[in-house]
């Protein structure tokens, strides 16, 4: 019997990671842009809000 | 030679599978933060079991123990006299009623008192201490007994449990009720991950509609965004692991970090393997896709029109 040879194409197993990265990318650069800017306010609203 | 495969979506199905997949893998990760954050405002016997933890209160007595015996170097008694008084049953219910309150916050009616731990018979026990009797003079026995000791170990009690400025967190939260309808929103939050579910398996449905003429690659595009919300939900877990905000708390609010830590873990773990689940079906639904585009290769390659 001929054995037909089939075309796996791998690469759509990397698919989910394809699809996660705009996600991920969008999440870092939020994190980078606001982090800096909510850090300080966290400070202050963790030191009136806990009694040390 | 490339075979060509007869009966598969066109370009426009295509790109609306792409778009789709996008907005599945965003709702699905979404979905997958709502269960948790859901559970953590409504779910009470979560906190509780946080709160009441062993661990936490032999912790919490133990830093009472140190704060009253420092308290009795100022003012002299005996610390066992103040001690007795505090039992592990009473700062169980303590940190119950700690829980009870800020969790009503979200109710009907809320009660904006905040708690406080209050010791009957203290007062007596303490005049009556030998060593408070020959430190104290007897005319303000009563005064310092009341105003600078039992006053203290309660604050003592109330501040380990819960080191949080209690009075104006409930003057802010009547500020913002007065302004929000807490309860009526807190009605919905119950329903909203199981609405962003709902939409995704709308969007899974829209999918397969358009995928309709080979069902195997509505199934990659659904297997790819399940993955991908999956590997989204854990590297999100990974930076909530690596900000460590417990240990940022550590330094100066030790049990607070526990019971932080203790609540990270209860949550992280249900969430953890809730990213693996949807990695794992994911990479299923891509490999029954593979699966079959490769047994339809092999049979239009063999002259059949199996599937076609």
């Amino acid at each position: 019997m001929k054995k037909v040879k089939t075309v796996r194409r791998p690469l759509y197993w990397l698919l989910p990671l394809l699809f996660a990265l705009p996600l991920l990318a969008g999440g870092a650069y939020a994190a980078y842009c606001y982090v800096p800017k909510i850090k300080p306010l966290l400070e202050v609203a963790l030191k009136v809000v806990l009694i040390p | 030679m490339k075979t060509r495969i007869p009966g598969m979506p066109g370009p426009a199905a295509h790109i609306l599978c792409v778009i789709a997949c996008l907005a599945l893998t965003v709702l699905l990760t979404l979905t997958g933060i709502a269960f948790p954050a859901v559970r953590l405002l409504t779910d009470q016997a979560l906190h509780l079991s946080v709160a009441q933890q062993d661990a936490v209160v032999d912790a919490q007595y133990a830093r009472i123990g140190e704060k009253v015996d420092a308290l009795s170097q100022q003012y002299p008694f005996e610390p066992k006299t103040a001690m007795d008084f505090i039992t592990r049953d009473s700062l169980l219910d303590f940190n119950a009623q700690v829980v009870r309150w800020w969790m009503g916050f979200l109710q009907a009616d809320p009660a904006l008192n905040a708690p406080g731990y209050e010791i009957s018979g203290l007062l007596d026990a303490v005049k009556a201490d030998e060593t408070f009797r020959a430190g104290v003079p007897q005319t303000s026995w009563t005064a310092t007994a009341r105003d600078k000791v039992v006053k203290n170990v309660e604050d003592i009690v109330t501040q380990t449990v819960a080191p949080l400025r209690l009075s104006l967190i409930s003057l802010a939260v009547a500020s913002l009720l007065s302004k929000v309808d807490a309860p009526a929103l807190a009605g919905y939050l119950p329903y909203v991950p199981w609405a962003l579910l709902a939409v995704c398996l709308l969007l899974m449905g829209l999918m397969a509609l358009l995928t309709h003429k080979r069902m195997g690659k509505g199934l990659l595009y659904i297997g790819a965004a399940c993955g991908a919300s999956g590997l989204c939900l854990g590297a999100l877990l990974g930076v909530t692991a690596w900000l460590n905000l417990p240990g940022y708390l550590a330094a100066s609010w030790p049990l607070l970090a526990m019971q932080l830590r203790l609540l990270l873990q209860g949550l992280a773990l249900p969430t953890g393997l809730t990213a693996l689940a949807l990695l794992v079906l994911g990479l299923a639904l891509i490999g029954v896709h593979q699966h079959q585009m490769n047994r339809l290769r092999q049979s239009v390659a063999e002259g059949n029109s199996y599937g076609a």
